[in-house]
């Protein structure tokens, strides 16, 4: 930056100074200069001097610019890519008589407070009439959101490969379009080797931004340090999660208070209770009014029940039977909570479920075994995993059954014209402390594994998927209940006829405690459960041999720590 | 001082150094390194996510001493491997004998029995679980349902899981070794099936004296890749019965996949392959010592 005066810049007024110095002292050599020369030479060294000394003492006072008409020129303030803050210098204009530019700064040096000038790019010359009396310089702190430098968000999920169009001409171009900087790089992975993968992937050194994760693995991997808290994330972007999602769904992406990942579903009812209307008709019972009780249970499982020739050709109910039979590991923790019992103490650390209620709920298991199915031989054939008992609800030969929120959407698809009914799982009536109640210890959700390249992006493309306009773009395409509350009232879902029933359950969804071995623990349940059901142990060995090895399970892990 | 000339050979050597230089480069990064690797992570306690600690032989210990299911999952694996490696023999080399006749439409059989060979193996598992499906598959409907004869409750009774799992397997590779035997037959000479004949033999001398005697190292070759392929069984399972009914399939590899991705106990899942790894070259080498009196080479004459 320069200042122009009236003589023109300094540095040539300077220089026109040594000039006349030289010839004096050239003239002093030679002894032949004529006097008017002599005088001319003088009177300019004079007013030369006495320029520069003006000049001097006006420097440091005031940054008063005193111009001349010149050419000078339109400056046009090009914002260079600096971090975040720019500084920009504001021109204040007083009043002289009239000011032609509205910010003019002319080549020459003259020190004045600006604190600092991006770029200047003169572009064409202008005549000044006037002075502009002063220059004042005030800080503005700006963010530049664009011209940063795009980054790759690389986003690894396990669903949305049925889902390519949601997911790429919605949800991506809904997001980059709020983050232009940010460009998603969508991974599709199988779901049954998604942890070999995300393994493999973090000890390699080149993880995922972004991973999808099932809930009752979080703290498996928070407790070894495999995935990115999100406490600084979320406290930064001012949210608070109990105000975003449902009471059931978000806790269970947390472990000893800090939160990992954020729910993408509601898989919070992940025990449903699932009825065939139309066999309850056949039968006599109202087709709406499905059973609340356990006692109900029984009398409406006896009474859908069609035995011919000693062979059961319609069952009432599998009562072991959770998720597409083959996990049976579920059927304990499923039934445990509306017999008004727990799981875990709240820091996951040891078993609640060895008790008077626990012992309730494994007898009755197999006591509703004996006398619904005549023995777990003629309901063993449905505990695969191919969904057999799925397939037998379909077609009438089963008319009661639990599974999660998902099996609303499974069902559309497999027997859309099934007319059926859903609510919570009844309860014990027995216990004076049961209550109808759903309990969830598992869902999907997003993390951030460790060893992420781009948190910040990460993290907001997370957000987007979960608290954001994403999840309801693709729960919705899916069908499948939100974790969050607001989302499910979208008009996206009401061609579903069992919509409002389904989503009046999810509030009562409370979340069960997942502990840092839950797979090993789910494994241990349902080995046990299935000895039991065999006729290899009794109830009460069973309970005590699933508390015993559970126990050991999490004083190991603990232990280790 | 003349420099010492390089000969013929070592100008080959050289060359064939070279020549496998590409192989030898990928045995050591992909096979050679792992495998090393494994066996180290084996004296360690690692879960994959943080650094391994040296635990000395404390897996192998707990492996031996006080892990049921190590023996129960070796158990199902011997049982498997013993049930599945002569069906895949007798049937492989039966079905070789019969498309290697000169009847019409031989080749279109061939090709018809290779064909479960291209199917992917989980595809193949689900279509046979709804097959073999106790209470809504396909063979009940039609042994049990219209015949009345009572079928095996495949893949949810104990006894009858393992035996689903090996006809699944049979018939999903069957194609393989019917390939492996049709080769061997057809490069028996045909003078030797004509001196017999002469010597007045019948066809089950033929097969008994010429036959199975020539295509020996077929037998022992498909013996050889049935024990080290079923020894490490995992997908079938994995898809049909996730280890059940009351562990009844829980193979090696399923359990020690277990033991690594779902409790990342992966130190104790490399000393389980470690045991593993040796178990098969054990079986390896005793296959080769007991082919030296069974199997035959025909040597060229001197």
């Amino acid at each position: 930056m320069s200042f122009s005066t009236p003589h023109g810049s300094l540095a040539h007024s300077v220089e026109r100074m040594r000039r006349a110095e030289g010839e004096v002292i050239e003239m002093g050599k030679n002894s032949q200069v004529s006097r008017r020369r002599l005088l001319r030479m003088a009177g300019g060294l004079g007013a030369s001097v006495a320029g520069v000394a003006a000049l001097a003492a006006c420097g440091e006072a005031e940054p008063q610019i005193i111009t001349k008409e010149v050419p000078v020129e339109t400056t046009v303030i090009k914002e260079v890519p600096v971090e975040k803050i720019v500084r920009e210098t504001e021109v204040r204009e007083v009043p002289v008589d009239r000011i032609v530019t509205q910010e003019k700064v002319v080549t020459q040096q003259v020190e004045v407070p600006v604190e600092r000038v991006v770029t200047q790019v003169v572009e064409r010359e202008k005549v000044v009439e006037k002075v502009v009396e002063k220059v004042v310089t005030r800080e503005v702190v700006k963010e530049v959101p664009a011209m940063r430098e795009t980054v790759n968000v690389r986003w690894q999920e396990v669903w949305a490969d049925a889902f390519q169009p949601t997911v790429e001409e919605k949800m991506i171009p809904g997001f980059e379009a709020q983050f232009p900087y940010i460009n998603i790089v969508n991974e599709r992975i199988e779901e049954a080797q998604m942890y070999e993968i995300y393994l493999t992937q973090i000890a390699g050194g080149d993880p995922p931004d972004v991973i999808q994760i099932q809930e009752s693995r979080v703290p498996q991997f928070a407790a070894r340090g495999g995935i990115i808290p999100l406490d600084a994330f979320i406290g930064k972007a001012g949210l608070n999660l109990a105000d975003i999602f449902y009471a059931g769904e978000w806790p269970k992406g947390s472990w000893l208070g800090v939160q990992y990942t954020l729910p993408l579903d509601n898989t919070g009812a992940w025990y449903l209770f699932w009825w065939n209307k139309d066999t309850f008709e056949e039968v006599g019972l109202d087709p709406d009014t499905p059973p609340t009780t356990w006692t109900e249970l029984e009398e409406m499982a006896l009474k859908t029940t069609v035995r011919e020739g000693g062979e059961i050709t319609r069952h009432g109910m599998f009562v072991p039977e959770m998720i597409k039979g083959a996990r049976t590991d579920a059927s304990f923790k499923g039934w445990q909570f509306p017999a008004g019992g727990h799981m875990f103490t709240e820091d996951a650390k040891s078993v609640l479920f060895d008790d008077a209620i626990g012992q309730r709920n494994v007898s009755w298991q197999l006591d509703m075994v004996q006398k619904l199915n005549d023995g777990w031989d003629n309901i063993q054939g449905y505990m695969d995993a191919v969904g057999a008992s799925r397939t037998a609800f379909y077609n009438g030969l089963l008319t009661m059954r639990v599974e999660g929120v998902w099996f609303l959407g499974v069902m559309r698809r497999d027997a859309p014209d099934i007319n059926a009914g859903v609510t919570h799982m009844p309860y014990d009536d027995t216990n004076p402390n049961a209550r109808p109640r759903s309990i969830s210890d598992d869902g999907w959700s997003y993390g951030m594994p460790k060893g992420a390249q781009n948190l910040e992006e990460g993290w907001e493309w997370l957000r987007y998927l979960t608290a954001g306009e994403g999840n309801l773009a693709f729960m919705g395409n899916l069908k499948r209940p939100s974790s969050v509350p607001k989302y499910n009232d979208d008009p996206l879902y009401q061609s579903e006829p069992l919509w409002n029933d389904l989503k009046s359950v999810l509030p009562l969804v409370e979340a069960s405690p997942i502990t840092p071995v839950n797979p090993d623990i789910d494994q241990v349940l349902k080995d046990e459960m299935e000895l039991m059901m065999a006729g290899k142990q009794s109830p009460e060995e069973t309970l005590a041999s699933m508390a015993g090895q559970t126990r050991e399970l999490l004083d190991e892990f603990f232990a280790s720590l | 001082m003349r420099a010492p000339r390089w000969t013929i050979g070592r100008r080959e050597a050289v060359w064939g150094f070279v020549f496998i230089s590409p192989w030898v480069l990928g045995f050591v990064v992909f096979s050679l390194g792992p495998t090393v690797a494994i066996i180290a992570w084996g004296f360690t306690e690692y879960d994959i996510l943080q650094a391994p600690k040296f635990a000395g032989l404390e897996n192998y210990v707990e492996i031996f001493t006080d892990d049921e299911k190590f023996l129960k999952s070796l158990a199902n694996t011997a049982i498997y491997v013993g049930l599945l490696v002569p069906c895949q023999v007798v049937i492989g080399f039966l079905l070789a004998v019969l498309v290697n006749t000169k009847l019409p439409l031989a080749s279109i059989f061939r090709a018809f029995y290779f064909l479960p060979t291209i199917m992917p193996l989980v595809v193949a598992s689900i279509v046979w679980a709804w097959v073999l499906q106790p209470e809504l598959g396909l063979l009940k409907f039609l042994l049990e349902d219209t015949m009345g004869i009572p079928t095996p409750r495949f893949m949810v009774d104990e006894y009858w899981s393992k035996p689903g799992i090996v006809i699944l397997t049979v018939w999903s590779s069957i194609g393989v070794q019917m390939i492996l035997f049709l080769a061997a037959l057809q490069a028996v000479p045909p003078h030797l099936y004509e001196a017999a004949e002469i010597d007045g033999a019948g066809p089950l001398r033929k097969m008994l004296h010429v036959t199975i005697p020539l295509v020996s190292p077929t037998i022992f070759l498909v013996i050889i890749i049935g024990i080290i392929n079923s020894f490490q069984v995992f997908t079938t399972a994995f898809v049909l019965t996730q280890g059940g009914p009351l562990d009844s399939t829980l193979f090696y590899v399923l359990y020690l996949w277990r033991k690594a991705f779902v409790s990342f106990e992966f130190g104790y899942a490399s000393a389980l392959a470690t045991i593993l790894f040796f178990i098969i070259m054990c079986l390896t080498a005793l296959s080769f010592w007991v082919s030296r009196r069974l199997v035959h080479y025909e040597q060229p004459e001197s």
